[in-house]
């Protein structure tokens, strides 16, 4: 269980870290303290096994790079910042577990196992976040809207979809 | 379920902040989230088609002894990334030995085995419903459902052993066992004499009459011990049920019921048994192992109950009991139970009761003080009373105060000579 635990802190310190440097590279110092404060928060809710702090920080993290965007921070940062912050709040929720169920069977290839998918996850997120990043395309607004309103109805679809399969 | 539903809201709010700004960006935050969304979707679980045996070291136990519990579970379908199967363990029975839960991932046709060791009071405890969530390694996705898997545990009552009883009831049945039966024959105790008959062993010539009279001779005779048929009665009445802190006199009676019937079956006796108290829950007489087995079964589901018809004894059903047979009650007594076991002792029977002493009982859970040593001090009085009204009608009564050893107990009260006797002496 030492693995997801060092990978957790591990996440936690750099989502605070980048969204604070990105903010601090903004000269946004207030932002900056704010997501220093904030990991400091996270890691005291891991430390007490709090699960509802992992999901007040990661909406936080989410909800601060929209606003980081909002104000000329660097995207890198913020999308890095959002990347690991869902790996933390991953891990949070599988640590809790793991330790709430004790009697696993074969608990290291377990965690193995979600660890290596959580990676790969985390990785194609980032790697696809920077490509969308870095492409720029020029559409017209009405081809936006169009994407946007297509996106928002499939995404709804699968939500509903998801939903149901899950019940 | 929530996780799933937070991080869709997060998804969609991030795109729509995205369009809402023309950021393009903003949309882009949302791809680490969307990734992790669809990878949990297409790793998502099929409904599982486990197949689960439940196997009980055994299934019916005394009373604190480990049982060990195993579930076997066959993974029909495809393979399972996570599964997690929880026994509903009954209330009642304690863990002391590994968990009723078991995560772990499980191969198409694979194979897994969760072990767990439960004791318990007695009773009996029926497992029924193994719960089973399966979900892939990101968690987002599951089935929950549960299984029937039907497991039955019956806990013995704890049994207060004696290690013999003697009981001189006035009818005995045919064959031989333990008990004096009041009718001369082949046995070991002197019973008489009367005058030698053709065939009469020499060896049992009484010489010491024979020489008194000139032409006859006397033989010995010996009391013949047979077996005899007993009933127990099992006061269950909720009214004279006394409960301290968690501990029940009901669950005394229990034991001492339960030594009573294996030692009278031990010695070969025909025993029924009848609880009296929520209704009439009899066991009918029966010899051996085998009645042992359903009066055990009858007392692990003994309860007291309370019924306005049997408040009283005075619907006991007497003729469950065969005539002038050894009658045992357990029970802690009230006031109107006199009258019943004086009929039933003017009727012939043998009665024998093991009154666990409710007073004493009652007694721990008070501080001490005048006032509570005043109200004990006549409560004993009136009991002592009540029993002595019992001894004088030929009744055997134990006073059982529950600290004691039972089988002490019983022996210094059927040792000792009848109350009564010393009662009578004092008076003249």
């Amino acid at each position: 269980m030492k693995l997801p635990t060092r990978i957790l802190t591990f996440s936690t310190i750099i989502a605070a870290g980048t969204m604070a440097a990105g903010y601090g590279f903004n000269n946004q110092l207030l932002g900056a303290l704010l997501f220093v404060a904030l990991g400091l928060l996270w890691l005291v809710g891991q430390r007490y096994r709090q699960p509802s702090v992992a999901a007040l920080s990661m909406l936080c993290f989410v909800v601060g790079a929209v606003l980081g965007a909002w104000y000329g921070v660097k995207s890198g940062w913020l999308l890095g910042g959002v990347t690991a912050a869902l790996l933390a709040w991953d891990l949070s929720h599988f640590v809790a577990h793991v330790q709430d169920t004790q009697n696993i069977e074969n608990a290291r290839a377990l965690e193995r196992a979600h660890l290596q998918r959580l990676g790969i996850v985390g990785g194609l997120g980032l790697l696809l976040g920077v490509l969308a990043l870095t492409v720029k395309l020029t559409l017209r607004f009405s081809v936006v809207i169009v994407l946007g309103l297509a996106a928002v109805f499939g995404l709804s679809r699968l939500i509903h979809y998801l939903r149901q399969e899950s019940d | 379920m929530r996780r799933l539903l937070f991080l869709s809201v997060l998804v969609y709010g991030t795109i729509i902040a995205g369009l809402a700004t023309l950021r393009g960006s903003v949309v882009a935050f949302a791809i680490p989230l969307a990734i992790y969304l669809l990878a949990a979707f297409i790793y998502s679980p099929e409904k599982p088609r486990l197949v689960v045996t439940r196997t009980l070291s055994a299934t019916t136990v005394n009373h604190d002894t480990p049982v060990v519990v195993t579930l076997t579970v066959t993974n029909q379908g495809g393979r399972l990334e996570e599964v997690l199967i929880e026994d509903d363990v009954p209330a009642g029975l304690t863990i002391t030995d590994g968990e009723p839960w078991l995560q772990t991932a499980l191969p198409a046709n694979g194979v897994i085995e969760c072990r767990y060791t439960v004791q318990g009071k007695r009773g009996n405890y029926a497992f029924r419903y193994l719960h089973v969530t399966v979900n892939e390694h990101l968690g987002l996705f599951q089935h929950r459902g549960w299984l029937e898997v039907p497991g039955n545990l019956m806990v013995f009552p704890e049994s207060l052993r004696l290690k013999h009883l003697d009981i001189r009831p006035l009818r005995t049945r045919g064959y031989a066992g333990p008990i004096p039966s009041r009718l001369a024959g082949s046995g070991t105790d002197f019973f008489g004499v009367r005058e030698y008959q053709l065939g009469d062993p020499l060896r049992w010539i009484n010489w010491r009459a024979s020489a008194r009279h000139q032409h006859a001779l006397f033989t010995n005779e010996f009391e013949m011990e047979r077996i005899a048929d007993v009933g127990l009665i099992l006061d269950a009445r909720q009214h004279n049920n006394v409960f301290v802190d968690q501990n029940s006199l009901f669950e005394y009676a229990i034991g001492a019921t339960a030594g009573l019937a294996e030692t009278f079956l031990d010695d070969g006796n025909r025993v029924g048994m009848l609880v009296y108290g929520r209704g009439l829950e009899m066991t009918y007489p029966g010899y051996g192992k085998v009645q042992r087995e359903r009066i055990m079964h009858a007392l692990a589901h003994a309860r007291t109950g309370d019924s306005l018809v049997f408040e009283s004894l005075d619907y006991l059903p007497v003729r469950f009991f065969p005539a002038k047979s050894q009658i045992v009650l357990v029970s802690p007594l009230r006031e109107d139970d006199v009258p019943v076991l004086t009929r039933l002792r003017a009727r012939g029977y043998q009665v024998l009761v093991v009154s666990p002493d409710p007073v004493t009982f009652e007694a721990q859970q008070y501080k001490q003080d005048t006032a509570i040593e005043f109200a004990m001090r006549i409560t004993r009085i009136e009991r002592e009373l009540m029993l002595r009204r019992l001894r004088r009608v030929g009744i055997q009564v134990v006073d059982w105060k529950v600290d004691q050893p039972f089988d002490k107990v019983m022996r210094a009260s059927l040792v000792r000579p009848s109350p009564q006797i010393r009662i009578v002496r004092i008076e003249r």
